[in-house]
């Protein structure tokens, strides 16, 4: 068996937008995801991060590609093999409020996946997971009985974690976790889920816009821009050692909370806004602003191609062609 | 730093609002000055009564659903809180221009941008129309938005998140105000959008001198733009002071507990952070003592029974904590390990 909790060959996904326009969210991804690390997504909105999270989730169709799940071929599924699937396989949601249903306790909503699993052979034995799990996630088993909607952001997301859990999955896709979290509650969130993982050796695909926070969660980080993977390298490397000029210019972009050192940083600005995903041009996706452009950047897309290793860059201008 | 003349002034601020579960108490005695040319940073969670605070300047929100209980507001030489929604009429927009947090639901989506920011410039400056329409063109050069004579006749729809948020800008200072509230300006924007945007505040405040309350809770942009810091909890100023100080001589609990539970981009990864523990108190009920005493580990007893004092740790920076009374128990700082190179 490989060292691979998720494999992604060549993954495309596109909507179909009307009069015969293609929207490329996710145009040709190849990566992997070891088992027990924490593979950062980063990116800035719709370069389809979300999208690879759901389509490797199964939650949409893949148009064209293959998706690895522990050896397995997951891109076509039977329902029973879904249903395994999902068992082993979980997910964390963005929006704690628009992901649990208010009117459902919280018991009820962590144990769904376990009825539907039938995993627990009695009442009592489902109610004991129910309690396990509401400590694991640092919430008590006086929070059972309640609804949702008597939680405040943090502890919903708390709960949407121990629904997540209840399944015993290995592998968890977080969908930007915490931005819709304060500053004070997004530090506990992340050490609940730094804890989780140490604890039940998890594997998290974390996707996340702010690079600070995916910095420090994940071991190897990849970079996102508009439906390709532009370079992937292990989180130290991805700060100390960016190769692709998008990866600079976003990580000199992201403002340092200490005004010394903020105030020296040399910004790279980026000129103009991210094209339209929509009938995309050919050529590299960030040639349109990208200061080292040369013509042929707009006529060859650049492979993601390992310049050292474990450091992988998409860029003519890096790999040296 | 010369003496800067003070162009806002705030003193003792209490806003409360009548909800179908009672009064919301969203501030709760906040004091600060805005002085000329300058950026004041209001920092706090959602909930901690910055918004409010800001809006308050404005009297944006309809005099029947929110209530003054104590405090005056001083812009310039107008007691806004006195005077009538006439008379605010003739200051909104035309002294005080604001930039909200959404571009896309603070434009007005049936309406061409180039109307929208000629409209306070025909009522404020009395420009008639063409003028006013070749002045918005103008606007929108100033705030780098390309091809301007062709965007001022579309609508917000067809602008991008980042240019949108130009737009607001433009509308924002097209009368030349004396002071730009920005709440929130770029939590709706990626990074790479925001420090445009970012840079390009500075830039105009630099050429027009606008004074900026800056709104947010990303410490990272206030560490950028700030000379000037207030930090606000539960609807109460916890501390206030220059960037510096706020960021290398920090002395509120709740600071400290915000400036660590950040992670940094050049720390160590997969470390455990000092989070605050907790949740922010119920706005709906007096809070007796520190707001912040629940969830403070160096909370005393006092701390339970009588709200903190503003006490003076330096020039111009007080912290509202009884650990600097002088019966209290020596606390080390936590935050006086970092590094504080160019400290003069």
């Amino acid at each position: 068996m490989s060292e691979n909790m998720v494999e992604v060959k060549n993954l495309k996904k596109y909507f179909n937008v009307g009069k015969g326009k293609e929207l490329k969210a996710v145009d040709g991804v190849s990566l992997f995801i070891r088992k027990g690390e924490t593979l950062g997504l980063v990116g800035e909105s719709g370069c389809g991060k979300s999208t690879l999270g759901k389509t490797i989730m199964k939650f949409y169709e893949p148009t064209e590609g293959q998706i690895l799940f522990q050896d397995r071929d997951i891109t076509k599924l039977s329902r029973r093999g879904y249903l395994n699937f999902t068992k082993e396989a979980q997910m964390i949601f963005q929006d704690p409020y628009a992901s649990l249903d208010s009117r459902m306790t919280a018991g009820s909503i962590i144990s769904e996946g376990m009825d539907i699993h039938k995993i627990c052979s009695s009442k009592s034995e489902r109610q004991e997971r129910v309690y396990e799990l509401l400590n694991l996630v640092g919430l008590n088993k006086e929070h059972a009985n309640r609804f949702a909607h008597e939680f405040s952001g943090g502890q919903r997301q708390r709960i949407g974690i121990a629904r997540a859990l209840a399944l015993n999955p290995e592998f968890i896709v977080c969908d930007e976790p915490i931005s819709a979290l304060d500053v004070s509650i997004q530090a506990q969130v992340i050490n609940l889920l730094l804890k989780l993982q140490g604890e039940l050796n998890l594997t998290y695909l974390f996707i996340a816009h702010d690079l600070s926070v995916v910095k420090h969660i994940s071991d190897r980080v990849a970079v996102m821009y508009l439906g390709a993977i532009m370079e992937v390298s292990d989180s130290h490397n991805f700060y100390m050692n960016p190769l692709h000029p998008y990866t600079e210019a976003l990580l000199s972009a992201i403002p340092i909370p200490n005004p010394d050192v903020t105030r020296a940083k040399k910004r790279i600005l980026l000129e103009g806004d991210v094209p339209s995903p929509v009938n995309p041009k050919p050529g590299c996706k960030f040639a349109s602003r990208c200061k080292l452009a040369k013509p042929s950047c707009f006529e060859k897309a650049p492979e993601l191609k390992e310049v050292e290793p474990g450091h992988f860059v998409a860029c003519h201008m890096v790999s040296g062609e | 730093m010369k003496e800067e003349q003070v162009l806002l002034q705030v003193e003792d601020l209490q806003v409360s609002f009548d909800t179908y579960a009672g009064e919301v108490k969203a501030v709760r005695g906040v004091s600060f000055e805005v002085h000329e040319g300058e950026t004041l940073a209001i920092v706090g969670e959602s909930g901690s009564g910055k918004s409010v605070t800001a809006q308050a300047v404005m009297r944006l929100t309809p005099d029947d659903q929110i209530q003054y209980k104590n405090g005056h507001i001083r812009f310039e030489d107008t007691e806004v809180l006195k005077v009538s929604q006439k008379e605010m009429e003739k200051i909104r927009g035309a002294k005080i221009g604001m930039i909200l947090q959404d571009p896309l639901t603070s434009l007005n989506p049936t309406m061409l941008v180039g109307k929208q920011i000629a409209e306070g410039l025909i009522k404020h400056q009395h420009l008639d129309k063409a003028e006013a329409i070749k002045r918005s063109v103008e606007m929108l050069k100033m705030v780098g938005i390309p091809n301007a004579e062709q965007r001022a006749c579309q609508y917000p729809h067809e602008f991008s998140g980042g240019m949108r948020q130009r737009v607001s800008i433009a509308i924002a200072l097209a009368c030349n105000p004396k002071l730009l509230i920005a709440d929130e300006p770029t939590t709706a924007l990626d990074v790479t959008i925001q420090a445009q945007i970012l840079e390009l505040m500075k830039d105009l405040q630099k050429r027009l001198g606008t004074s900026i309350i800056l709104i947010t809770h990303d410490l990272g942009i206030v560490a950028d733009m700030a000379e000037n810091i207030v930090i606000m909890y539960a609807g109460r100023l916890v501390e206030k002071g220059s960037c510096k100080d706020v960021f290398y001589r920090p002395g509120h609990p709740y600071t400290w507990g915000l400036l660590e539970s950040v992670p940094k981009i050049d720390q160590a990864s997969k470390e455990e952070l000092d989070s605050i523990p907790g949740t922010p108190p119920d706005l709906h009920s007096d809070i007796k003592g520190c707001p912040f005493k629940s969830r403070c580990k160096y909370a005393m007893k006092i701390c339970y029974e009588q709200a903190p004092e503003a006490f003076e740790l330096g020039e111009k920076h007080t912290a509202s904590c009884w650990l600097y009374h002088e019966n209290a128990p020596e606390v080390k700082n936590p935050i006086t390990n970092r590094e504080c190179k160019s400290d003069e």
